[in-house]
């Protein structure tokens, strides 16, 4: 990985959907869509039917002339996923991809992702939301205080309760009473 | 980064330029494309100019004129540079690389067409044609040496874009924190602005102005007492009756008053200027005589 063009080589084969999104404010979905199509070498025709494609999917065609600036926080986490698939990637990281969509985008995210799967990509998603972690996907790291303290196969992890459970007993938070508002009381 | 990803990037830059044209409304779109045609135009004009006046004007000046055309044209140029550095940085449309790490792209060739892309500012637009034909112009009129004003033109361009280049990429990385960004933006306008004041206040403030009289009447004084203007002077003081003692008199008054102005350049700038202070003598002694 220290030589450039083997770096640059392997990017080719990863789709990336970074916290802060990366992407240009004054873009249509469209220009974006190219322009990172174009950036990872596909061709031109190429290019646009996968791009017509992917904004039919995600569901942008009304609003082809909408800069990004001007999308929500799902549509343009939408836009983003959509980048990251565009050139066919076998490895996916995908950082928090569900946080801030509506339930609708996030069942079309779930159905791309879960077809990425099946075609044999591997992804990497990180998520504070369980219950999709674990309708999802088959192996489960658990990171805390940005150290990887357990991975297991959700299998085996179902077997003794569930996600969160194990969770909550791996961060320690499980011993933990839960103050109690005095009002609520 | 192979040639169609350098056509992407600069399509990238072209199509972010248009669209934040069109987000301004139509009014705002029609008028920043006139102002953009008025640049093109004013630079095609500068460049033409600049050639006439290095070909015609300037062909026979002094260096001292030469020199102050050049600087005139690189304090035009610093006054648009600082004022697009602050335009650009609110703007901040420049493409941030952070965007483009998880690509497949050679980073540090991004870095240089984003630069060389940088370079279309309205500071460099306007004075680098007009430089470039007064050179050409000079060159012609001058000889050809004077071709190697180019390259040190651009070079003084190019030390003060890359520095602007990445201070510019310094601030943005300091307001990208919304808080911190009308502070910045603020202060950066007012240090720009006193330093544009920098030679007023050097120069026309009250100290200052006392400071600089002070100056020269220090150095009038040993003038006036000179031997040498002195010396005549009271030799031509007393006016003959021969010729009207009015006449006689402000003639006396006025080669008094060129023997002291020489002597007081002598006295500023060492330089031994002899011919004229020998002409100016020879004036004294010529109105002495018309008195005699």
């Amino acid at each position: 990985m220290r030589n450039p063009a083997t770096a640059r080589a392997v990017k080719r084969r990863i789709g990336v959907v970074p916290e802060n999104l990366a992407l240009f404010d004054n873009l249509t979905a469209r220009e974006y869509l190219t322009f990172i199509g174009q950036m990872y070498g596909l061709a031109l025709p190429t290019v646009l039917d996968r791009t017509n494609e992917l904004l039919a999917m995600m569901g942008f065609e009304a609003d082809e002339k909408k800069l990004v600036i001007e999308h929500s926080h799902g549509m343009r986490k939408k836009l983003t996923l959509a980048a990251a698939l565009i050139h066919n990637p076998s490895l996916l990281f995908l950082d928090e991809p569900f946080e801030g969509v509506d339930a609708v985008s996030s069942r079309v995210l779930r159905d791309t992702l879960k077809q990425c799967v099946d075609r044999g990509a591997t992804i990497l998603l990180t998520s504070h939301v369980l219950e999709i972690v674990e309708r999802l996907w088959p192996h489960v790291g658990i990171i805390v205080k940005g150290k990887l303290v357990e991975q297991d196969s959700m299998d085996c992890i179902r077997q003794n309760g569930s996600l969160e459970e194990r969770f909550l007993k791996v961060v320690g938070a499980d011993r933990v009473t839960p103050q109690k508002l005095s009002w609520l009381e | 980064m192979n040639r169609s990803q350098l056509r992407t990037i600069l399509w990238l830059r072209w199509q972010l330029t248009c669209n934040r044209i069109r987000r301004l409304g139509t009014v705002n779109a029609i008028v920043t494309w006139a102002i953009f045609a008025v640049g093109c135009l004013a630079a095609l004009g500068g460049s033409i100019g600049g050639f006439l006046l290095g070909r015609f004007a300037l062909a026979k000046s002094q260096p001292m004129v030469l020199l102050g055309v050049l600087d005139m044209a690189v304090f035009f140029y610093i006054v648009l540079w600082l004022t697009s550095l602050l335009v650009e940085l609110q703007r901040s449309e420049s493409i941030d690389l952070t965007k483009l790490l998880h690509l497949s792209i050679s980073l540090w060739k991004v870095l240089v067409v984003n630069y060389a892309v940088s370079l279309f500012t309205p500071g460099i637009i306007l004075t680098v044609p007009a430089l470039t034909g007064l050179t050409i112009g000079l060159a012609l009129a001058r000889g050809f040496r004077l071709l190697l004003l180019l390259p040190l033109v651009l070079a003084f361009v190019f030390m003060v874009t890359t520095w602007t280049y990445s201070f510019r990429g310094w601030l943005s990385t300091l307001i990208a924190n919304p808080r911190r960004r009308r502070a910045i933006i603020a202060t950066l306008t007012m240090v720009m602005i006193i330093a544009g004041q920098i030679p007023h206040l050097l120069l026309n403030t009250s100290w200052a102005r006392t400071r600089i009289f002070a100056e020269i009447k220090s150095s009038e004084t040993p003038s006036r007492s000179g031997k040498p203007a002195d010396t005549n002077l009271a030799d031509t003081a007393s006016p003959s009756p021969s010729i009207s003692p009015t006449k006689a008199v402000r003639t006396t008054r006025t080669a008094s008053r060129q023997t002291s102005s020489l002597c007081r350049i002598q006295s500023h700038t060492q330089f031994q200027n002899m011919k004229q202070i020998s002409t100016a003598k020879r004036q004294v002694n010529l109105t002495s005589q018309l008195i005699g």
